[in-house]
């Protein structure tokens, strides 16, 4: 009965993880296919890169592949910073953006734009947005600490005012640059969030801050669903409280700091995507990391291929990703109040 | 501990190691990236393609005349007209030249200026000059007094009026329009030291306009503050064409008493326009006569990302002008969906559509022609190869101002190559 | 020879304000302490200090002779396990997964199968093994409190350690958490309970110590305790209360 059970939760277990990954599957093909050079001449031109002939460029090779592990990565850190916060802070409104981690992050990267630093360092940019985001995190971490502990009824206002702040300054900036409309320009289409025109520049933004902000957050996944039950609870059990929760913070700030740099700002993709995986997988955050890997990814290579396909070229992919995040919440908190524990109280 | 030091120092080896070897400068076997200035292209001089030697068109010149030097717009006009009846002599066709009562009006409009008595002259004004006239808000303004105190909220009435009036007359210019020093010298700017700033609202209350150029996009609570101070406002249409810029030119110019020197600098646009029309023509002419293909320009404008102006812009109506030889909006038609003023394009799609000359409006030039040039897909472009990648100011080509002439030339001068 | 916990002078402020102060104690194998005290004297305190999720001011604990602060938290923890007082997890956590969590002492991916016999015979110990696939926070009090001692249970730690385990349940299921603890202690595990109730205390508990203050004002065995000068002084009582256990018993 234990055992046909546990086979039972691996099974289900699997057969999520097998349909997302066949979903990812399909829409990096057709993400691979979609674009304006015809399949037949893009795959002439890759084989001929066997027998050097080929063109110094190819669109899949230098523009499709690349924008697609950019994409994929994105999805994923999202996913799993945003799973991540909810454990450690135990509220399941935390998210990057609600705790104002995003804002710290861009609010440095605009500073970067602002003062042209990218231009001659292009590595300026993840630096900042990683820096940005981690001072956000701890300081929020720390304003909302009282009596040696997290306040969680007051956590989420301390996230809502921090990121307040940064989001003043931030206005400020632009404020006071405001008849530079062509810097405005420049910051508005970054900050609106886009996929167009990554190359292997932004893999290597984002790529080696993402396999270190995921590989810290899949190895610590037990520590993160006993951190989900309260930090002295965790300790009870025997988690080293302090550390991992540093380490955690450094991949969370790695995870939203890879993001920003690459894509720009993507707003509710990480509150969201956690609540949906847990809707059908549960809690348990040694399933919800891997799954939430897969299904950032795979959601956010869906909304991407989808805009293309579309050719909607009104919004950005962070217009989107925040307007269907915002409805997807709403519907969530008005389907079942259960997968939204308001403070955890009765 | 120690061991945790190791971790850390992995991580950190890591991802700086990977940004180094991923970011470290490749040492280019390209030469080093000629990056045409618009200083040498203005001075090229275009090899004449018909005798005699046309009277060339110069941005200096064109800048000058825009700038407000009435003698010689009326000069330039009759050069140009003159330039097209030779180009229609040697048998070009599709020449352009303005209309036989335009060229006349120009001249009888520098007789007046510069030969009549003053007195006469102000005489012929006030009785050619409008009684009344109706903004873009609807408003009717009474022209029954000269004024003589000018408020120029907007970047274009400022620019007209720096051309048309005396800066004694002006109140205080927009701050952004300072740091266009191509445009603006600083010292002519500089005789007008207040800026159109919210918190200088009593400074400009005491400057005392009588009138202020606002636009609908102005700040509600400075147009409020402006009526209550009993100026009088005068609401300005935002300029979407060439025509609505010679439009708000002409109401200007009987709003500010000068009437004259508006209608030359109407006419002046108009002939100036057609003289560039002309030139490409004499540039592209020699192409059609041996049966070469129009070669093919694409327009760009860059901020983050690549994009194309449709024809609701100045800019798409520029491209428009430029006939065969603009690929852009053809483009933009086929992927249009709606009413963009911007159509975003990638660079795989520029790379497919391989233009022979490639122009960009952008802020950073230095740092994107960089980029382009060590781009692997960019840098195979025809026009990259061929060096006929140009940069253009971008403040000049979304001017909405008389200047916009200039941003014509600019395009027209980057196909100078085509000889 | 018996196993020892011992705590030496512990003591804790926090914010300038002293919460314990200098707590000498000892608990022995097979033996049930009592911590008595009124709201507010630091029995909580008490607890989170001895089990490592504080840290002292001053003081040490030792275990056996051996510091026991000192050790890694997987080590405390697989000596020392406490059951709070209001567990309220902010996820929907199956009952399963909540008890196998106390296996992450001795394994970090505690949830294995290999498991699940531990997690079937701690359930079952505490009458909970039909409520595994619930979701913790959809349990009573009560069933929540069980699920928590089955935890504790999962660790195999020598000292359990419970915060006011009975506190707002019915007279039933306070004795059967009572008679629970005693079949722990006869197991040879130390057990170290907090509670308000004198009488189940009097009943129950081999070992009392009565905090009032921050500070322990005595120990030892309860009637000998209870004088009515200390009732009054700590509790605000006058009379010694009747011992009211034998008017109750369990229908099995």
């Amino acid at each position: 009965m234990i055992s046909l059970y546990n086979t039972q939760k691996k099974r289900s277990f699997l057969k999520l993880n097998i349909i997302i990954s066949v979903l990812l599957v399909v829409c990096s093909v057709f993400t691979l296919l979609l674009g304006d050079t015809p399949w037949q001449l893009v795959w002439q031109d890759v084989l001929k890169r066997f027998d050097g002939t080929a063109l110094p460029w190819n669109p899949l090779l230098d523009e499709r592949i690349p924008r697609l592990i950019v994409i994929i990565c994105t999805g994923a850190s999202l996913a799993v910073a945003g799973a991540v916060m909810q454990a450690l802070f135990q509220n399941p409104l935390a998210s990057p953006n609600v705790l104002g981690i995003s804002c710290g992050g861009g609010l440095l990267v605009v500073l970067v734009f602002v003062l042209e630093w990218h231009l001659e360092y292009p590595f300026a940019i993840p630096i900042a947005a990683f820096t940005g985001s981690l001072l956000t995190l701890l300081f929020v971490y720390s304003l909302s600490r009282s009596g040696g502990k997290v306040q969680l009824n007051t956590l989420i206002l301390t996230g809502i005012a921090v990121s307040s702040l940064l989001f003043a300054i931030q206005a400020a900036i632009m404020y006071a640059l405001r008849d530079r409309w062509m810097l405005i320009q420049t910051l508005t289409e970054w900050e609106a969030g886009s996929t167009v025109d990554r190359d292997w520049k932004h893999v290597h933004m984002q790529l080696p801050l993402t396999l270190v902000g995921l590989y810290g957050c899949w190895f610590y996944r037990s520590e993160i669903d006993i951190l989900a039950l309260g930090e002295e609870e965790a300790k009870n059990l025997g988690v080293e409280v302090e550390k991992v929760r540093w380490r955690l913070f450094l991949c969370v700030a790695l995870l939203i700091g890879g993001a920003i740099a690459s894509v720009g700002m993507i707003a509710f993709f990480g509150l969201v995507l956690p609540h949906l995986v847990r809707y059908v997988q549960g809690p348990a955050n040694h399933h919800l990391i891997p799954l939430c890997i897969l299904v950032g990814s795979a959601s956010f290579t869906a909304m991407d291929l989808l805009l293309r396909m579309l050719e909607i070229h009104a919004l950005s992919i962070g217009n989107i990703s925040a307007i269907l995040g915002g409805v997807a919440f709403l519907v969530l908190m008005r389907g079942s109040r259960r997968f939204l524990h308001m403070g955890g109280r009765r | 501990m120690s061991n945790i030091l190791k971790v850390y120092a992995f991580v950190a080896l890591f991802v700086i190691g990977w940004w180094t070897l991923a970011f470290k400068q490749k040492s280019s076997n390209d030469p080093s990236p000629t990056l045409i200035s618009l200083a040498e292209v203005s001075n090229q001089e275009p090899k004449p393609s018909v005798a005699p030697p046309l009277i060339n068109v110069k941005r200096e010149q064109l800048k000058l005349a825009l700038a407000g030097d009435l003698a010689l717009m009326a000069q330039l006009i009759v050069e140009w007209d003159i330039n097209a009846q030779i180009l229609q002599q040697t048998g070009l066709s599709s020449v352009k030249r303005l209309p036989a009562h335009e060229l006349l009006r120009s001249q009888i409009l520098k007789r007046h200026l510069f030969t009549t008595a003053p007195d006469e002259l102000n005489i012929i004004k006030q009785n050619h000059r409008l009684k009344s006239l109706t903004d873009d808000a609807g408003n009717t303004i009474t022209l029954d007094k000269t004024f003589q105190r000018y408020l120029p909220q907007t970047y274009i009435s400022a620019s007209f009026l720096l051309a048309l009036v005396p800066t004694d007359e002006i109140v205080a210019l927009p701050r952004c329009l300072r740091e266009h020093e191509q445009l603006y010298p600083k010292d002519l700017t500089a005789q007008i030291p207040l800026d159109i700033d919210r918190y200088n609202a009593e400074k400009l209350f005491q400057a005392q306009p009588e009138i202020a150029f606002v636009a609908h996009y102005s700040h509600p609570a400075t147009i409020q503050a402006l009526l209550n101070q009993g100026v009088i406002l005068y609401t300005m249409k935002n300029p979407t064409s060439i025509e609505d810029i010679s439009a708000e030119l002409l109401q200007m110019g009987h709003i500010i008493n000068r009437p004259f020197e508006a209608e030359l600098l109407k006419i002046f646009i108009d002939a100036a326009m057609l003289a560039l029309d002309n030139h490409l023509l004499t540039l592209t002419r020699p192409l059609i006569t041996t049966h070469t293909p129009i070669p093919q320009l694409l327009f760009l404008n860059h901020h983050q990302n690549f994009s194309i102006p449709t024809p609701r812009t100045i800019s798409g109506q520029l491209l428009a002008r430029m006939g065969d030889l603009d690929i852009s909006l053809a483009y933009v038609e086929t992927h249009q969906q709606s009413q963009e003023w911007m159509m975003p394009i990638d660079k795989e799609q520029i790379i497919n559509l391989d233009p022979d000359y490639l122009i960009i409006a952008a802020e950073a030039t230095q740092a994107l022609n960089k980029e382009i040039r060590q781009n692997m897909g960019l840098k195979q472009l025809k026009a990259v190869r061929n060096n006929h990648l140009y940069f253009v100011d971008e403040s000049i080509q979304h001017s909405p101002t008389q200047y916009i002439v200039l941003a014509y030339f600019d395009l027209i001068q980057c196909m100078a190559g085509l000889q | 020879m018996a196993q020892k916990l011992i705590a030496s002078n512990l003591s804790y402020a926090l914010n300038k304000k002293s919460l314990l102060k200098d707590i000498s104690l000892e608990f022995e194998g097979g033996r049930l302490h009592g911590i008595l005290g009124p709201n507010g004297a630091g029995k909580s305190t008490l607890l989170k200090l001895i089990s490592g999720i504080w840290k002292p001011t001053q003081g040490s604990v030792s275990w056996n002779g051996t510091a026991l602060l000192d050790k890694e938290r997987q080590a405390i923890s697989r000596i020392i396990s406490l059951v709070p007082q209001h567990p309220q997890p902010s996820f929907d956590f199956l009952v399963e997964d909540v008890v196998a969590m106390g296996r992450y002492a001795y394994d970090r991916s505690y949830w294995n199968a290999a498991e699940a016999p531990m997690v079937h015979q701690a359930l079952t110990t505490v009458d909970a093994w039909h409520l595994r696939r619930r979701c913790v926070n959809q349990l009573s009090y009560g069933e929540r409190q069980r699920v928590y001692i089955a935890r504790a249970l999962v660790t195999e730690s020598p000292i359990l350690l419970l915060d006011e385990p009975t506190a707002s349940l019915d007279i039933q299921h306070q004795l059967e958490i009572w008679q629970l603890l005693e079949q722990f202690v006869k197991n040879g595990k130390i057990v170290i309970v907090t509670t308000h109730d004198l009488a189940i205390a009097e009943r129950y508990c081999h070992h009392v110590a009565v905090l009032h203050h921050g500070q322990c004002v005595g120990n030892g065995n309860f009637n000998s305790l209870m004088t009515p000068n200390l009732l009054q002084e700590v509790f605000g009582v006058v009379e010694k209360p009747m011992t009211s256990s034998k008017n109750y018993t369990l229908s099995l």
